[in-house]
Order: structure tokens, then C-alpha cells, then sequence
């Protein structure tokens, strides 16, 4: 292997990201892999995709990973259009989330909706892109929240499943830069002014300064995912 | 305490703690964590979690089909109000986080309710706690009457003008909350910090624990009405609720002043926070008075 490169940097949470962000995490088992990407240049980059178990379906544990600068988000749309069974992913665009409960809220809906047998997309997956969404409308959901071919930033997740075999997938088949899934992580992404449109949040007024999104704007998004449909 | 066989899905059989908070006729509250493992933990009782799960049961004594009717309709009734406040409670510009708890996720048809859970303690344990401390101060100062110092009958009244500033922008939303009474009320232990997330704020002195913001709860009677008499209604509830909790604190024992003094520092506050429409809800609180809380069907 290229002998300039340092040794991967092991990124144990509680150094690299601050205990707070650790203390936030759901029961997380973080794996350091190795990860090739760029076709010409070989780089030895550490990444994190965790295992998430969210309280209550310990039985349905979540793979869940962020890409940036995606360079085939073309060719991953292709794949769930085709219905191609080995993609079956929730592939999201990182720009659109607000946060880590803001995911997951998603995802426990999910699951919980695929246990009561009342899925309303074709699976748990398109389910989860589909519950991001403050509306009812499938082709909008997905138009909005899952992945375009102009997709830049992805959060990858897939529910059950292998976890070695998962993680090995992505590596071989996104082509991005993978990072933690964290609050920080997504709030450096977020494209606020799509996520207040999509939310009909309050923009700031016009010469107030960019304060973010505040923390009314995720209580209300969470609330409005809960109820809707109802 | 292990899940009891009878949670609805997803909770029945999951590895999580739930720790039964509150029993009524229509529900019951447990402490559990839910989207995240992250909670604290109660210093007092070793109860952690990070979510406030509310189920109603099935009723086995209605039909079924009727049972779940109504089952819906009110933990949807309960979470569209909670969700409404979730943005219009918060006063413009204030930055203060929710004076309700955050809806975290809900299932209709299953019957349950999951909102964020709040740090702190009930109004009523808050003033209990506050009515302990004079007596203390009493028995030390060897008075025979029940008279507080003005410092003292001051973090009191400032706790009472809260909670009718809260109850008054409650009203200005649309929303009666149908049942206020001190233990629907907590006093919130935390400041959101800089980073957006609840660190527990050390309490100094006891009558800290009266200055935290006031955090409406127990959304279940709500209604969406802008009707002077339902919110006349509501604050005679509260009065009601107030007298017989705290007799003491309504009959001005602290302060030497005549009943109701105290209480109308709620009404004041109240009165500020609506504007006009409040003084309109006042003078119906007064007939609301007179007659008690149901409206004469006759005449």
C-alpha cells in the first residue's frame, strides 16, 4: 500500500467528536474501515457507519451512513428505479435533514408502520424516505427527501440486514466521502431555505441575521412527521 | 419495571425501561426513552428517560370498533394541539424553548403518545415545597402567624404572574387547555444552553426552583376554542384547582392580604398577555363564578 500514508487515525467518538455529540448517540457500535474511492488516487480515509438501535425495535437494527460529494448519485437512482433488490436502501439527501432525531423519527415510524402491516410505500425503505415528507404525496417525498441525480450529500441506511456485509456494500458502491452521521455534521449541510419551504418554517425577516433554524423548527418538524396521515 | 404484556406494538416486549409515571382514567404515563438513548437520570429516584410515552388502553367494556374511534380521535386531538403550541406558544423573539413538551412520535391507531420529557417538578410540588420552607422559617423564628418576608412572597408571585403570562399566550393560540390545575404545570429544571440541547442548570438555593420557564402539560381535555366562555371556564378551573390545593396560598395567609390577592397576580399577568380579549374573558370569569363551571341549560 502507498507507504506515505500515515496509519488510518482512529476516531474513538469521545476524541474526535466530543463527548457531548457521544452523549447524544443511540446505542452506536462504530466500526473504522478502510475505504478506497476516487478511482485514480488511493487514499486511506477512516469512516464511521454505525449500527443504530433505537429504543424499542432493538430487533431492527439500523446501518446508517453519510456520504459527501457523491459522484454516482445518477447511477444509485438508477438502481432503485430498476428496482435492482441489492439497492434496497433508504438513500437520502443529507441537505434536507435537519438532525439525527429528525432521521430516526423517520425510521422508527417505519418500522413501527411495517409491524403494523399499514407500509404505504413498497418497503420499509421507501417508507422511510416517504415519512421524512410533511405530506402525503409518494413521487413528491421521494423527489424531495430521496436521492436525484444532482445529489451531492447522501445518508445511507438500511434496516436489518448483516451489519459486515452492509458496510462493505457501501463502501464498494458510493462513491463519496464518507463522514458521521452527526447534528453537526448535517447542520454544516442543511439547505435551510429548502428545509423552510418543504416545513413551511419562518424565514428570517429580510436584514435579520441567519440564526439557523433555531430549536422550534425541529420540535415542529417532528410533531408534523408524527401527525401526518392522520 | 419490565414491559407489561399489555403495551401496544412497538413496545410490547422491547428491552427498554418503562417507568409508570401517572395513572388516570384514560391513559397512563411511563418514562421511557424513545428515538435516542440519551437521558439523565433523576437524581431523587434513579427513574431515567428521555420521553414521556402516554397510552390509552383499549377499554374492553365498549365495542370495539368504538373503542378505537375514540381512542383516535383523542390522542390525535391531543397531538395537533401539542403541535400547533410546539410553534405558536413560544413568544415571538424570546427564544425560550417550548412551553409544551415536544410531540416526538404518535400512533392513533395504536393509542399512544410519545413527547419529550421535562426536567423539573410540578407547580404544585414547586409551591408545596415553597409552603414547607416559610414553616421552617417560622418554626426558627418562633412567629406565631403565617406571614412570609416580602423577598420570599416575591419569588411567589413572580411563579404566579408565569404561569398566567403562559395560560394568557395558551388562550391567544386558540387553544382551552380544559384542565389547569397545578400538577398539569411544571416548573422546567433546564435552560436550553447555546448548543440547543437541555443542560440541567444547578440549583443553588431552593426558590431557584420556582425560576425555571412554566411547561404546560396533560393536553388530553383540550379544545380549539376562542369562546370567552370557554376560556373564562378555564381560568375558573384553575382557580378552583388552585384553592384547594394550596388553601393556604389563596387565602393570603402568606402575604396578610384578603383571599384571592395572591391568585390575582394569575389574573394580571393574564390580562396583560391577552390584551383585549382578556379583559372580556375576566368579566365572564366573574359570571362563570357565580354559577360554577356548567353553563345553565335553562334560559
Amino acid at each position: 500500500m502507498d507507504g506515505g500514508c500515515a496509519a488510518p487515525e482512529r476516531r474513538d467518538g469521545c476524541q474526535a467528536f466530543g463527548a457531548k455529540l457521544e452523549n447524544t448517540l443511540p446505542t452506536v457500535v462504530k466500526s473504522t474501515t478502510v475505504l478506497l474511492y476516487n478511482h485514480s488516487l488511493l487514499l486511506m480515509s477512516t469512516f464511521t457507519i454505525e449500527a443504530v438501535r433505537l429504543p424499542h425495535l432493538q430487533d431492527h437494527p439500523l446501518q446508517v451512513g453519510l456520504f459527501k460529494n457523491v459522484a454516482n448519485a445518477q447511477f444509485l437512482r438508477q438502481q432503485l428505479l430498476e428496482g435492482n433488490a441489492e439497492y434496497e436502501y433508504a438513500f437520502l439527501d443529507a441537505t434536507v435533514l435537519i438532525s439525527r432525531a429528525h432521521v430516526f423519527a423517520a425510521c422508527f415510524r417505519a418500522i413501527n408502520d411495517q409491524l403494523n402491516n399499514r407500509l404505504k410505500t413498497k418497503n420499509v425503505h421507501s417508507e422511510i424516505v416517504f415519512d421524512l415528507s410533511p405530506n402525503n404525496n409518494i413521487a413528491e417525498s421521494f423527489r424531495r427527501f430521496g436521492i436525484s441525480d444532482t445529489t451531492k450529500h447522501v445518508v445511507a441506511i438500511k434496516v436489518g440486514g448483516d451489519a459486515a456485509q452492509i458496510r462493505a456494500f457501501l463502501e464498494k458502491n458510493i462513491e463519496g466521502e464518507p463522514a458521521a452521521l452527526s447534528d453537526e455534521s448535517l447542520r454544516s449541510l442543511g439547505d435551510l431555505a429548502r428545509i423552510r419551504k418543504i416545513y413551511r418554517l419562518e424565514a428570517p425577516k429580510k436584514g435579520q441575521a441567519e440564526l439557523g433554524l433555531g430549536q422550534g423548527a425541529e420540535s415542529f418538524v417532528l410533531g408534523s412527521l408524527a401527525l401526518k396521515g392522520s | 419495571m419490565p414491559a407489561s404484556r399489555l403495551l401496544p406494538t412497538p413496545f410490547h416486549g422491547s428491552e427498554e425501561a418503562f417507568h409508570m409515571i401517572a395513572q388516570g382514567a384514560e391513559g397512563v404515563v411511563y418514562r421511557t426513552n424513545f428515538l435516542s438513548s440519551n437521558s439523565s437520570t433523576s437524581p431523587s429516584n434513579d427513574i431515567s428517560g428521555n420521553a414521556a410515552l402516554k397510552i390509552r388502553y383499549p377499554k374492553p367494556w365498549r365495542h370495539p370498533i368504538l373503542d378505537r374511534r375514540l381512542t383516535r380521535q383523542r390522542i390525535l386531538a391531543e397531538a395537533r394541539v401539542l403541535v400547533k403550541l410546539s410553534r405558536e406558544l413560544r413568544a415571538p423573539g424570546d427564544g425560550i424553548s417550548g412551553a409544551v413538551p415536544n410531540v416526538l412520535g404518535m400512533s392513533s391507531e395504536e393509542g399512544w403518545l410519545a413527547t419529550e420529557w421535562i426536567e423539573g417538578a410540578t407547580v404544585k410540588a414547586g409551591i408545596r415545597g415553597w409552603e414547607e420552607r416559610q414553616r421552617v422559617l417560622r418554626e426558627k423564628a418562633q412567629r406565631g402567624d403565617d406571614v412570609a418576608s416580602e423577598a420570599q412572597l416575591e419569588v411567589l408571585r413572580a411563579l404566579l404572574r408565569r404561569i398566567g403570562a403562559v395560560v394568557g399566550r395558551l388562550h391567544v393560540c386558540g387553544i382551552v387547555h380544559g384542565d389547569l390545575t397545578t400538577s398539569n404545570m411544571m416548573v422546567r429544571a433546564c435552560k436550553p444552553s447555546p448548543m440547543g440541547k437541555a443542560e440541567a442548570v444547578a440549583s443553588t438555593s431552593d426558590d431557584d426552583k420556582l425560576e425555571g420557564e412554566i411547561v404546560l402539560l396533560d393536553f388530553g381535555l383540550a379544545q380549539q376554542s376562542i369562546a370567552d366562555e370557554d376560556r373564562a371556564v378555564d381560568l375558573y378551573v384553575l382557580e378552583r384547582a388552585f384553592g384547594s390545593t394550596h388553601p393556604k396560598v389563596m387565602e393570603g395567609r402568606y402575604s396578610g392580604q384578603s383571599a384571592g390577592a395572591m391568585f390575582d397576580e394569575v389574573l394580571q399577568a393574564y390580562a396583560v398577555a391577552t390584551g383585549k380579549a382578556g379583559k372580556i374573558t375576566l368579566r365572564k370569569l366573574e359570571d362563570v363564578r357565580m354559577r360554577g363551571r356548567k353553563k345553565s341549560m335553562l334560559g
